[in-house]
């Protein structure tokens, strides 16, 4: 087993990702390397799911953040657009299928969407990455966005 | 022998740290695993107040663990601070009450955007696009952090503005 995927191992065993875990917020699915499936739950809206599967790539782990997208388990595949998560603001804007091919979330935590976003540095330091970070930043601020009010349900309801 | 896993936050804890002890332990079991898993406490055992999150009621370190007040999964808390005196300021206002250490921060953002007098009476939509960032601070903690750990003996006390959770744009 390589550094990486140790080190991410040992946080899914530490408390920060348990207690989500004890809470409901979140669950691991598995992990085929560098790749970890987690699930996250969302508030209730009408014809909307109760969660979200996302697929973490975690390669260099922590030293690199990682990168999500919303995952179809079922399929196998990346989530259809008109699965995704949609909102007013600050979710519409994080959960766009257009940005980057919907291969990642909006987000200063994301490797793919900090990358040419120097100004969110300074913008969104709670939301940064740092090779100090575990797996349980990047889960938080997304369990914020499907808990908002701000979330409405997804693009095809 | 079975174990039983504890959620232990507090003083000089930097994150949430799970220990496990004997499920036929008792609460000082708690101090010692949590020590062998390189926590330091910075005071001697009896300076330590144990409490459930939440709660205001202090445990004896001699409590079983089979009692009904704790148990697997539980969520506790370890601070010299018996009590925190909470401040938050939103729009030049201020509020200000008393919480135990193993209060969360979600339980306080509760109180602050509750209805007013006691709060700032932020309702709905307004009060779910709020968050608390500590004082002085950009440092926004997790609503499941437990507000102790956010404080060091003799400091008992704590300040928090009520600040719009903002888009991320650019």
């Amino acid at each position: 087993m390589q550094p990486d995927e140790r080190v991410f191992r040992t946080h899914i065993e530490a408390g920060p990702f348990q207690s989500g875990v004890d809470r409901g917020r979140w669950r691991l699915l598995s992990i085929a390397w560098p790749y970890a499936f987690i699930t996250i739950s969302a508030v209730a809206r009408e014809r909307a799911p109760g969660e979200y599967t996302f697929r973490f790539e975690c390669s260099n782990y922590p030293q690199t953040a990682p990168t999500a997208q919303p995952w179809d388990v079922e399929h196998g595949r990346p989530l259809e657009p008109r699965c995704w998560p949609i909102g007013r603001g600050r979710v519409q804007v994080a959960f766009n299928p257009n940005w980057n091919n919907g291969q990642c979330l909006y987000l200063p935590c994301d490797r793919l969407s900090i990358v040419g976003h120097d100004a969110w540095r300074d913008q969104h330091l709670a939301m940064i990455w740092s090779s100090a970070s575990n797996i349980t930043l990047y889960l938080r601020i997304v369990h914020d966005l499907l808990n908002s009010s701000d979330y409405t349900g997804t693009l095809g309801t | 022998m079975n174990e039983v896993e504890i959620f232990v936050q507090g003083e000089g804890i930097p994150e949430i740290t799970l220990v496990r002890v004997p499920g036929n332990g008792i609460v000082r079991d708690i101090l010692k695993s949590a020590e062998t898993q390189g926590v330091r406490f910075a005071g001697d055992e009896r300076s330590l107040v144990i409490l459930v999150e939440d709660q205001e009621m202090e445990l004896s370190h001699d409590l079983s663990l089979e009692e009904p007040q704790i148990g697997h999964r539980s969520r506790v808390h370890i601070h010299r601070c018996h009590r925190l005196e909470v401040t938050v300021n939103f729009n030049a206002a201020q509020k200000t009450r008393a919480f135990p250490p193993s209060a969360t921060v979600e339980r306080v953002k509760r109180w602050a955007v509750g209805p007013e007098p006691e709060g700032f009476g932020l309702e709905g939509v307004d009060a779910t696009e709020h968050l608390l960032q500590l004082c002085h601070s950009t440092t926004r903690p997790d609503e499941d952090t437990q507000i102790g750990s956010l404080v060091t003996f003799p400091d008992c006390g704590l300040c928090f503005d009520l600040v719009p959770k903002v888009r991320v744009e650019g």
